[in-house]
């Protein structure tokens, strides 16, 4: 295997969707069992990934590069870096998961775990994009398999299944109508998903191809157009290229992550998802945008980044206070997880906007706990539902008894999520915290004032679901008793506590990927300045004089070589 | 080789001639069965005939290939003359490859005059594929106008809507209008031959070669001009914005094969890139042509989609998408760089498949219910997964999901249009969004959800044939849609040519008429 991980990550869950379509839904033994050894295979690959990634010599490793169109400069090209590499890792384990989680679906099961494959796939291929066109490509293809597994097999929400006004449906179906807060059919939401992601998606490719075109190199490789890209002095509309883009590309990618004015889609996506689409939606969906925005933000424009990334400090306020409050008052268990986790991915929005070594450290280890933890709640939030057929949470109540199992892991999960010590989440927020507080101590405040809230809303809805008086009708449900129904929990569960007390490899690995890039983006002189300086004087206009040299990484000298195995 | 291969052996003329003579030989047979098995098996020789056409076919180059050349009418310059290059090579293997669809579709779902019907669909085979080879411009219009009748016929007697005479009726108008001013257009062209080459003495007074045309200059006033007369003949057949109404009624009335045909085969942007280009670049490069151009392809994106999302009939449906998407072509030539051209072609084949595929699809859907009205549709998938399965797939592929074809050709446009001016990419880009929400709302409808009240529990699945074409057709949307460089290294060398034509304008050529010699 050795170099070759990357493909096997990535193609493993493709190889297992095509295979799946010869397979007749009459086996559904079959159709589980194709399903997750692809899923196996794509875990055992990025565990291995996980292990062999070098933090000492960072960089991209694993590189893999075919060419796909010389004349448009477009390639395959897969490499991952220690931003890349727990992403990738925490998608798999959420898709390996995810197939067990939904192991008891009766309905078209061979379609079901098609869709569920090419999903993941598509977010492992961005999480591994080093050329904008594929990093494009992957992006959008994540986006369609969601429309289906919502369409198809997600639920509506309970207010509107009470509407039996047929004029009122009809309303609340039509995409135009907006304030349907909580009463929506699954349909609804699947369209205003997509509609939502292309259409923002459409604004990152704009960003993209803006860059190829007046970067002039003819090329869609982010590590050449890192290198050379020169956006900076071109003037636009009275500002300058470089912010339109990045603009474009920033707000193009944070719709999926979902920002705050941005984040309408997704509550609504994961309230009629069902469970395992929730919990890749939730857990790493999400983080593309936030991991686009680095990829391509970032490394492209840095200048840029360091100028207008205090947008991203004002609005990540925002998701965090609004996200909790909502999540409050919500009475649906999945708008209460959805709403949390776009208020958590405010966190993350935190963590970069600092820009700074520490705090961008813990916004990538907590965008892999998160998947974890969310993970765990979607799983779990399913799991009440296929049993009760209701997500309602006042009608809900004192299950403990019933699913003792579940109620336990359900603790571990609301803990996990709001940070609580020895799970990698505490030291992803105190990671962020801690590196932010210099630059933004106001922003600080209110990320500690969420974790209060995420608190007593995540307890608040445990108390709902599985404390107090049982209604009788919920009397034959059960807990998860076979392997099969435990094991993700408990993947997930060790997952994060194991990182939470052994997080040396996982900190070494993402601060590999980080401190090059912050190094870039802080202290650097801006590309072009430095050609057009160079030699005569050392550094331009507001730059650190003892810093005036590129920070390249050690592999962008010889990008094809590859570590071999150990 | 390849040459003496091609002159010993006629094989385009062999094309060309071949559905006719079926036709004919179908005139003299009387069993139905008979005539539906020696339709598809002409068909199938046709498409055989293309393959090898194609596996033939040198890539990256730009000279005419398998070209036939025997002088018609000598005085007026007017030459039987064949030949196909990475621009319309392609085109011949699509019109073929549609054809033996159209055969397999039309087997059970025509009921009357069987033979009729698919000697209307021969010619109609015949014509187009003389449209794609033809090199003469007045080859190329006697071929364009014959198309008139058969789909004339094709849409007034096996039309399924009640409005069907007047539906052909539009039709035949609308493209005879366009085509007088083209007529026009094409003399004009020889009437500057014939100044250019009395003014050098030449041996050949008059010519209506398009090779021979090439290699003569031509003044920007009268190529402006000559260009908009092509223009409008060009522009009423494809259809450009303004110039489209008479699409919807051809499709919603005609039968489906001629639909798949009409909206398939897009003859009016090929025409651009045939002859309007590559014989008036200097015209094709103004500012005014391509702002209005351009301006008129934007609209036909915007207005196109935006008429699709409100529809309820999905025939009617496509046909606006098909305006939208023609506008994304529209754009992508008139980016007139590499990748605009490129992706344009591209986008031409590929609607081939996914644009005919969602009208063989509605020809599912109308053979089920007889009519692609949405009301009598809903929850069809739980009843037809495999007919919802195809339809998701053709769909996607055309509203450009990656991994599909039309993810290739719309992005190359995309890329064309931003390098040429970064507003034309950033209007036509709203497209792609509109596009996937006419095309999922409607299937949403149609497909998910509860069970419609129209809807029978009877209702069947696809049967073999039906599964053959969208099987057929899935292949080539996932082929190009993954391993595109075989079909981007047949046109590249010609795209390359007509790019470099464009830089240098009409009057660089002349010191090197062999250029694209043959």
């Amino acid at each position: 295997m050795g170099e070759y991980a990357l493909l096997y990550i990535l193609f493993a869950p493709f190889a297992g969707a095509l295979a799946l379509i010869f397979v007749s839904n009459r086996q559904p033994l079959l159709v589980r069992g194709i399903a997750a050894s692809a899923a196996l295979i794509s875990l055992i690959a990025s565990v291995y990934l996980f292990y062999a990634y070098d933090p000492m010599r960072g960089g991209f490793q694993f590189i893999q590069r075919y060419e796909w169109s010389k004349q448009l400069g477009i390639s395959l090209y897969l490499g991952v870096d220690g931003i890349g590499t727990p992403l990738v890792l925490a998608s798999s384990i959420l898709l390996f998961a995810g197939i067990f989680v939904s192991w008891h679906i009766k309905d078209r099961t061979k379609e079901f775990y098609i869709w569920l494959l090419i999903l993941a796939a598509a977010t492992i291929g961005v999480f591994m994009s080093l050329d904008l066109f594929f990093l494009y490509f992957f992006y959008e293809m994540s986006v369609i398999p969601m429309y289906l597994l919502l369409g198809m097999w997600g639920s509506h929400t309970k207010k509107y299944l009470e509407m039996t006004d047929p004029e009122g449906l009809r309303l609340r179906d039509s995409i135009g109508f907006i304030k349907n807060f909580g009463a929506n059919s699954k349909e609804y939401a699947a369209m205003k998903l997509v509609l939502f992601l292309s259409a923002f998606a459409v604004a990152a490719l704009m960003g993209i191809l803006l860059i190829y075109k007046f970067s002039g190199l003819n090329t869609f490789d982010i590590l050449a157009l890192r290198e050379q890209s020169n956006l900076m002095h071109i003037p636009v509309l009275g500002t300058t290229l470089d912010k339109i883009v990045w603009i474009l590309i920033f707000f193009g990618f944070a719709s999926i992550a979902p920002l705050w004015p941005l984040h309408s889609w997704s509550p609504v996506g994961h309230a009629a998802a069902p469970a395992a689409t929730s919990m890749l939606h939730a857990g790493v969906l999400m983080k593309l945008g936030h991991f686009s925005i680095i990829r391509v933000a970032f490394e492209i424009l840095p200048e840029t980044t360091r100028e207008l990334m205090p947008i991203a400090a004002v609005l990540c306020m925002f998701s965090i206070i609004y996200g909790g409050f909502v999540a409050f008052y919500a009475k649906d268990t999945k708008y209460v997880i959805g709403y949390s986790s776009s208020s958590h991915m405010g966190y993350v929005f935190l963590g970069m906007a600092a820009l700074d070594y520490i705090s961008l450290s813990g916004a990538v280890i907590y965008m892999f706990a998160h998947a974890m933890a969310t993970g765990m709640l979607f799983a779990m939030a399913g799991w009440v539902y296929d049993q009760t057929h209701t997500r309602d949470i006042p009608s809900l109540g004192g299950l403990s008894n019933k699913m003792p199992f579940i109620s336990v892991c359900f603790v571990v999960g609301c803990m996990a999520s709001v940070g609580m010590p020895g799970t990698v989440n505490f030291i992803a927020e105190i990671m962020i915290i801690v590196g932010s507080w210099n630059k933004y101590p106001l922003q600080v405040i209110v990320a500690v004032l969420g974790i209060v809230l995420t608190m007593a809303y995540l307890f608040k809805m445990m108390r709902g679901l599985f404390y107090g008086p049982m209604d009788q009708k919920y009397s034959h449900s059960h807990d998860a008793v076979s392997i099969v129904d435990r094991m993700p929990l408990l993947i997930m569960i060790s997952v994060s506590i194991g990182f939470g007390i052994f997080p040396m490899h996982l900190y070494n690995v993402v601060r590999s990927g980080v401190d090059p890039l912050v190094a870039r983006i802080t202290h650097v002189v801006p590309v072009a300045a430095h050609d057009a300086l160079i030699p005569d004087e050392p550094a331009g206009a507001g730059t650190v004089p003892s810093m005036a040299h590129r920070v390249r990484h050690p592999d962008d000298l010889a990008p094809s070589v590859v570590r071999s195995a150990p | 080789m390849l040459e003496e291969l091609a002159a010993g052996f006629p094989v385009l003329s062999c094309l060309l001639f071949l559905p006719l003579v079926g036709a004919t030989v179908l005139w003299l047979l009387e069993d139905e069965d008979l005539v539906r098995t020696s339709a598809l098996t002409i068909a199938l020789v046709e498409l055989a005939l293309s393959i090898f056409v194609l596996l033939r076919f040198i890539p990256e180059s730009a000279a005419m290939q398998f070209v036939e050349r025997v002088q018609w009418i000598p005085a007026l310059g007017i030459s039987y003359h064949l030949g196909v290059d990475g621009i319309s090579v392609l085109f011949v293997g699509l019109a073929a490859f549609l054809a033996v669809l159209v055969v397999i579709y039309s087997w059970d779902t025509i009921r009357h005059q069987v033979k009729l019907y698919m000697m209307c669909l021969l010619a109609l085979e015949t014509t187009t594929m003389g449209v794609f080879v033809s090199l003469d411009l007045i080859l190329f219009f006697v071929f364009w106008e014959l198309m008139l009748l058969p789909s004339y016929f094709l849409i007034k007697l096996w039309g399924g809507g009640a409005d069907r005479h007047y539906a052909a009726l539009k039709f035949v108008l609308y493209t005879l209008l366009g085509s007088v001013f083209m007529l026009v257009g094409i003399a004009l062209l020889n009437i500057n031959f014939h100044q250019w080459a009395s003014l050098h003495h030449t041996d050949q007074m008059y010519s209506f070669d398009l090779l021979d045309l090439l290699t003569v200059p031509i003044p920007l006033g009268q190529q402006i001009l000559i260009f908009w007369l092509m223009f409008l003949g060009f522009a009423f057949k494809a259809p450009v914005f303004p110039f489209h109404t008479w699409l919807a009624d051809a499709l919603l009335e005609g039968p489906i094969g001629m639909a798949v045909v009409l909206a398939g085969l897009k003859l009016g942007t090929f025409g651009f890139m045939r002859f309007s280009i590559p014989l008036l670049p200097d015209a094709a490069k103004s500012e005014t042509v391509v702002m209005t151009v351009v301006g008129l392809g934007l609209c036909a994106i915007l207005y196109g989609a935006w008429m699709a999302l409100v529809q309820h009939d999905f025939r009617r449906l496509l046909a606006y998408s098909s305006i939208s998407h023609l506008g994304f072509v529209v754009v992508g030539l008139f980016a007139l760089n590499f990748q605009g051209l490129q992706g344009s072609l591209l986008t031409m084949i590929n609607l081939g498949f996914s644009t005919a595929g969602l009208f063989f699809i509605a020809g599912f859907l109308y053979a089920r219910q007889h009519t692609t009205h949405l009301s009598a549709f809903g929850g069809m998938a739980t009843q037809t997964p495999l007919l919802a399965s195809f339809f998701l797939l053709i769909g996607l592929a055309s509203i450009g999901l990656p991994g599909t074809n039309g993810f290739v050709g719309e992005f190359l446009i995309l890329l064309g249009a931003f390098k040429a001016t970064w507003w034309f990419g950033a209007v036509a880009v709203l497209g792609v969004i509109f596009g996937a929400a006419y095309f999922l709302w409607y299937y949403e409808r149609a497909m998910l959800g509860p069970l419609g009240k129209a809807v029978k529990d009877t209702m069947s699945d696809l049967h073999m044939r039906e599964v053959v074409i969208a099987v057929s057709l899935s292949v080539m949307i996932l082929w190009i849609g993954i391993y595109p460089s075989p079909f981007l290294r047949i046109i590249n060398g010609s795209v390359q040519a007509l790019v470099d034509r464009l830089h240098h304008g009409t009057v660089a050529v002349v010191d090197r008429p062999t250029r694209e010699g043959h």
